[in-house]
């Protein structure tokens, strides 16, 4: 694989596809980080933070902020503007009336966060998952895909073939799955240490 | 803060981490979320599959979040923005900001020669250098600057080269200290 060094090169001396490969790599891991630090999953929220993240990154490397002599590499750099945009987006926003359906789950107090370094291993994490995936049944994979779309029990209800389930049934359903998926993730991750 | 893991207790909570997570709230009451934290305060076990839920449903929205045409339309107009902007580059290099590199040490000489009037060209290199820190070869810029502009001039005295400012310059530099 291109180094990251080696695509900012590329593209300070005038190939501008080179940026593009940059780019690629790093959207989807930077969504995942700034969803994680920000305060609020809204997507439409954590898109514009990736929006600004990106500009800021690309002026950056133009106008010489990051400097490829520097001893620290692009990623830390990269998830440093990225964190930065976050908090300040944060609290611009959190300074905005909302609606009531605008309101999220509350924020964990201070002492029950951590900063996991997992986070920013997106394709590893991605890969994973992939795997696990593969392990679920039909309904299992389209009861996940609907939750991580944001419908609710109520919604996923009227949905075929989940009408048959009531809205505690349909809870119990999804909490079972996430520690079944938790269950495969550690088991996937144990047998490729064995390898 | 953590203590063995009473499983009994952890089960009453198992849904409302699925859902706090999940961000759906059909079940999940402010007063059941502030439960769950304090039970989380006591529990490590818990906490640790919390995190390790919130890692798995963050990596499984953003794949999903990524495969949207709408998300791929807006990223690959932002790429295209970026391609379409011209690098500020010469064979690998920055290409340096005249306003930035050039126009402020042009102040500087204007400030000098306003104060000191003729002043050879060497010597203005080195006092600037003393005083505010210039390279010479920024100086010999910015003096190229002001004569481009026709707000200094050169002549010469024997073999020496002299710069002075122009005498409309001078006189705005003579309103400003009244």
């Amino acid at each position: 694989m291109i180094s990251d060094e080696t695509l900012i090169r590329d593209y300070l001396e005038g190939d501008s596809r080179a940026i593009e490969n940059l780019i690629q790599r790093y959207q989807s891991p930077l969504w995942y980080y700034a969803r994680g630090v920000s305060w609020y999953k809204d997507k439409s929220f954590i898109d514009e933070i990736i929006q600004l993240t990106l500009t800021a990154i690309i002026k950056g490397i133009q106008d010489g902020e990051f400097s490829l002599s520097r001893t620290e590499p692009f990623k830390s750099w990269a998830y440093q503007v990225c964190q930065n945009i976050c908090w300040n987006e944060n609290k611009k926003y959190a300074r905005q009336p909302k609606h009531i359906s605008q309101m999220y789950p509350e924020e964990l107090p201070d002492h029950l966060t951590r900063i996991r370094p997992a986070e920013r291993d997106y394709h590893n994490l991605s890969d994973e998952l992939d795997k696990v995936l593969t392990e679920l049944s039909q309904e299992e994979r389209q009861l996940i895909s609907l939750v991580i779309q944001n419908k609710t029990y109520k919604v996923i209800q009227k949905i075929q073939p989940f009408h048959k389930y009531s809205l505690e049934m349909l809870r119990q359903k999804v909490c079972r799955l996430r520690r079944l998926m938790i269950q495969l993730r550690k088991e996937a991750r144990n047998g490729d240490k064995k390898k | 803060m953590g203590i063995k893991r009473n499983k009994a207790e952890c089960e009453k909570y198992q849904l409302d981490l699925t859902d706090y997570v999940t961000g759906d709230m059909t079940f999940l009451t402010k007063q059941k979320q502030r439960k769950l934290f304090e039970h989380m305060r006591k529990c490590q076990t818990c906490r640790q599959d919390l995190f390790d839920w919130e890692e798995t449903f963050g990596v499984l929205v953003t794949k999903e979040h990524h495969t949207r045409p709408e998300v791929k339309k807006r990223m690959n107009t932002l790429i295209g923005q970026f391609k379409s902007a011209p690098v500020k580059t010469i064979k690998g290099k920055p290409v340096l900001d005249n306003e930035a590199e050039i126009g402020t040490p042009a102040g500087a000489v204007w400030r000098y020669l306003a104060k000191n009037g003729w002043v050879k060209v060497n010597d203005l290199a080195k006092n600037l250098r003393r005083t505010d820190k210039i390279d010479p070869d920024k100086t010999k810029f910015a003096v190229g600057w002001l004569l481009r502009e026709n707000k200094a001039y050169l002549t010469k005295k024997k073999q020496d080269t002299y710069v002075y400012l122009a005498e409309h310059e001078r006189r705005i530099y003579q309103q400003k200290q009244m």
